[in-house]
């Protein structure tokens, strides 16, 4: 190892150049390859959500799913799955589901809704927004819009 | 295809010009101009009827021996009138095909105006045909109607803002006015909410009369139901029943109804508790745990938009933000128990709630800081590429 | 094992390999003038953070969509669900603003250095279109997000457009592919942006770095009275002068990476066309010409604002003494001062124009012309309910 004095500055100034070079270059790398790898398997312009698994529901049970940032609210009945807006037309309160009345409610004004959206009782001036739902290989998904 | 439909409609409008009840009216037209203006646009003269329906005559003279029939009639007291207007308007067989209602006379009759109409003889009342126009009677759907929502204030006022008229009645001749000035009058002039309240939403229309005491909590109930229901639970209603609380008139008034805020209870529990501390304390907690539940709302609520603003993923914490809010909403229900414990649970949801939003972003920030101090061992690296550079250039002079 | 002979001789059986080699190894070892100091590397900094915007830009256009249902959205969808999405967009952000500001320090540079003139007035010329590109590049580029300031942006931005008599109107709607800014015009915005404008920007870089590389870098010596380069001065380009330019280079890296993190470029608020927002400004590079619009009727001001870039386009042809050292061209580096200080001035008014500013605690508001009025502190925006 008496190389070692032989290894001139000059040697070593260029594995250090050469080293550095490379770890720029994996430092540029590894953050555009982890940019590129899909996140959560779907992009930007999400279509459909997830609101679980077919089997995890019975007739009547319902579920508040948040579909790009909004709740809402699905609704297995025995003819299929029924989704809404989970939010109140009258305040904007995040209404729920009435078993015993099979209704969707609202907590703050007694607002009440039919599973076609449509107003049965209170305040509420308008419907409430349909989501499109779908089980597709025994998943439940909503649409976004 | 063409031809036939073509035809259809020109034997149709040529049969309806033969017809016979057109045959009279233009005999009945041919003085009565001006009468004849104002009806051919109305709800009756769209139905088919005609001048001879309600006033009889002889409807192929062309002169004065017209009305020289024993069926003319031209009614000359506001009983007639309703009897006339009631000899269709009662009658099941005739409304059935116009999905009308037939007792409107009946409920007149129980009205104030028709008591004093009926029971005193008083003409001064409002009849049928005050509300509701005699010849240009229109559906109550078409805004040109007397009886269009956003026109019942300006109808009823026409009697009930004329003062020497309402005088005679130790009436009010304000509420009109007052009712302008309302948030209900706002919905409907303003927003153009049809479905806000009118003079007739509380007082009823045909059989109009001041809601009493015992059924404001009624009345209101009709569309601030779950306020009611709560009320019902409240301390107040037992005063109610006693007589020593008008419901939701002593805090909230009546025709000049404001929007209600938790400002509200400022100025209303002092009306009858000003020497109770005891009650006065109880309001102050109950404002309290609402303003302070409201206060943490509104803090997240602009902490997340700036946040949202920044580009921060805060998809989540805007449904929390919702189901704050839908917290805060119910508190302005539930309230109307007036029991500072009932608050106490969804004060402490929203409480919470604002708390994990809170607490989410600043996690998000935390993050971001990690992002400034990443800073430092970047800025070392190139700090040393750059002496590396320096040196390999000088090594090569 | 040696992979890079093996290569070379297939290529060279096929192709006039040496031809190529000779060219390389000319250009990498060509010597430059031993002045070539700091300020020259402007040039090349341009050149990088052009480099930057199509490597990042390239990496944003996965995940953009240029919709106006969806083009918020994907801005939201990279700043927050994709990895380092931020730092790309960042670096996107700001490498257009550092990139105008290379530019203009690099024109600056070449215009007081007089290294413009003969015979490279074609190079400066290019230089020019080179600056206009990248300011349209800014200008379509900072639509695409969709969000508040965007929009209004370039409503404002194309609106100046129809001032011009007879042909303004049509251009307008050939702009906004409408009557107003709409998805029409994200999609026109969006075409120039990434592909009409990278094409043409890379073909007048490509003739100028010709150009530069053919004739060389100016020195100070006058018009004709060039020496050629003393050899033994000479910097060698690879790898003295790369080395340099190394350096450079951290430096850079290190100002974009810091400026990406510590002023994050915003989301913003989607696009409203119902709700105008206070205080519409044109980003900064525009902000001169943008004032001085204010102060003339709309077609003079039109006028007026072409007479810059126009003098800049023909400027070499206008000033053609032989003298390229500034002290001995006063009246050139005279009106290049008082164009630099013109724009400045008007780029800080239109800074501060139709705001509120609170300056030696008194609140003033700046209106639209620039001019101050000092006003009632209860009237402040502040204060106001």
């Amino acid at each position: 190892m008496n190389d070692d004095h032989k290894i001139s500055r000059r040697t070593f100034l260029d594995w250090v150049l050469t080293g550095g070079l490379i770890a720029w270059a994996a430092a540029f790398l590894a953050p555009v390859v982890s940019y590129v790898w899909p996140s959560q398997k779907r992009g930007p312009a999400v279509q459909t959500v997830s609101a679980g698994k077919e089997a995890d529901f019975h007739d009547w049970q319902s579920k508040i799913v948040a579909v790009s940032g909004h709740p809402v609210i699905v609704v297995r009945t025995p003819q299929g799955f029924r989704a809404f807006s989970a939010i109140c037309t009258h305040l904007g309160c995040i209404v729920g589901w009435d078993a015993t009345r099979r209704q969707i409610a609202c907590p703050c004004h007694a607002g009440f809704f039919d599973l076609n959206g449509r107003v049965v009782g209170g305040p509420p001036p308008r419907p409430l927004t349909e989501h499109g739902v779908a089980v597709i290989n025994g998943e439940v998904m909503v649409k976004s819009a | 295809m063409r031809i036939t439909r073509f035809s259809v409609v020109w034997l149709t409008a040529a049969w309806l010009a033969n017809s016979p009840a057109h045959a009279a009216d233009a005999n009945c037209v041919n003085c009565h101009i001006d009468r004849n203006a104002q009806f051919k646009d109305s709800v009756h003269a769209a139905t088919g009827l005609t001048c001879i329906d309600c006033h009889g005559g002889d409807p192929k003279a062309n002169d004065e021996t017209a009305h020289a029939t024993d069926n003319f009639h031209r009614p000359d007291s506001k009983q007639a009138i309703a009897q006339l207007c009631a000899s269709c308007h009662s009658d099941v067989r005739k409304m059935n095909p116009f999905g009308l209602p037939t007792d409107q006379l009946d409920r007149y009759k129980t009205s104030k105006h028709g008591e004093a109409l009926f029971g005193k003889n008083d003409q001064r009342v409002a009849g049928c045909t005050d509300c509701h126009g005699a010849h240009d009677i229109l559906k109550v759907n078409s805004p040109q109607a007397r009886t269009f929502a956003a026109n019942i204030p300006a109808t009823c006022g026409r009697c009930h803002s004329d003062e020497n008229l309402m005088s005679r009645y130790k009436l009010p001749a304000d509420v009109v006015a007052q009712y302008k000035t309302s948030y209900h009058a706002q919905l409907l002039f303003e927003k153009g909410d049809l479905s806000a309240p009118t003079c007739v939403t509380c007082h009823g229309n045909h059989g109009a009369t001041p809601p009493g005491t015992a059924e404001v909590g009624q009345v209101c109930g009709k569309c601030h139901g779950r306020q009611r229901e709560l009320f019902e639970k409240s301390p107040h209603a037992e005063a109610s029943a006693a007589g020593a609380f008008n419901q939701c008139v002593s805090c909230h008034g009546n025709h000049a109804i404001q929007k209600a805020s938790v400002d509200l209870f400022a100025s209303a529990c002092v009306q009858c508790h000003a020497n109770d501390p005891g009650q006065l304390a109880r309001r102050d907690e109950l404002v309290s745990v609402i303003k302070t539940a409201k206060v943490a709302y509104a803090k997240a609520d602009e902490r997340l938009h700036d946040a949202t603003v920044r580009g921060l993923a805060t998809d989540d914490e805007q449904i929390l933000l919702q189901e704050a809010k839908t917290d805060i909403t119910q508190l302005e229900a539930l309230q109307h128990l007036l029991q500072p414990g009932e608050l106490k649970l969804p004060a402490e949801h929203a409480q919470q709630t604002v708390a994990m939003i809170m607490g989410d972003i600043d996690h998000l920030e935390h993050i971001e800081s990690w992002k400034r101090r990443a800073l430092w061992p970047i800025w070392t690296f190139l700090g040393v590429m750059a002496v590396i550079f320096w040196l390999k250039r000088r090594q090569l002079e | 094992m040696k992979v890079y002979p093996r290569l070379r001789a297939w290529l060279a059986e096929r192709y006039d390999v040496g031809a190529v080699e000779q060219f390389v190894e000319h250009q990498a070892h060509k010597p430059l003038p031993p002045q070539t100091g700091f300020w020259h590397t402007f040039g090349s900094l341009s050149l990088y953070l052009f480099l930057n915007q199509v490597v990042t830009g390239i990496l944003l256009m996965i995940y953009y969509r240029p919709t106006t249902n969806t083009a918020f959205e994907s801005i939201r969808f990279i700043m927050t669900k994709a990895h380092f999405g931020w730092l790309i967009r960042g670096l996107h952000a700001w490498g257009a603003t550092l990139m105008v500001l290379c530019v203009l320090i690099h024109m600056v540079r070449t215009f007081f250095m007089g290294a413009y003139k003969k015979p490279r007035e074609l190079t400066w010329v290019l230089g020019v279109l080179i600056f206009g590109c990248t300011i349209t590049f800014g200008f379509t580029g900072y639509l695409l997000p969709w969000n508040q300031l965007s929009y209004w942006a370039t409503t404002v931005g194309t609106e100046i457009t129809g001032a011009i008599p007879y042909v303004g109107e049509y251009m307008k709607l050939l702009l906004r592919g409408g009557e107003g800014v709409t998805g029409e015009t994200l999609a026109r915005f969006y075409v120039a942006h990434v592909v009409v404008l990278p094409w043409v920007l890379t073909g007048i870089i490509a003739v100028h770095l010709f150009l530069m590389r053919v004739q060389g870098l100016s020195t100070m010596e006058r018009v004709g009275e060039e020496k050629p380069i003393d050899p033994q001065k000479a910097i060698p380009f690879f790898p003295h002068h790369v080395l340099k330019e190394g350096v450079i280079f951290c430096a850079l890296i290190g100002v974009m990476v810091t400026l990406a993190v510590v002023w994050p470029a915003e989301l913003g608020e989607k696009a409203d066309p119902f709700v105008t927002p206070e205080g519409i400004k044109p980003e900064w590079y525009f902000l001169s010409t943008y004032q001085l619009l204010k102060y003339f009727p709309k077609l003079l001001g039109i006028l007026v604002s072409m007479v810059p870039p126009v003098l800049l386009l023909i400027w070499p042809f206008i000033d053609r003494s032989p003298e390229r050292h500034p002290k001995k061209r006063p009246v050139a580096v005279g009106i290049g001062i008082a164009g630099l200080v013109l724009a400045i001035v008007f780029g800080i008014v239109g800074h501060f124009s139709e705001s509120h500013v609170t300056f030696n605690g008194k609140h003033y508001f700046i209106d639209i012309k620039g001019a101050p009025h000092l006003e009632q502190p209860a009237a402040s925006p502040e204060k106001a309910p």
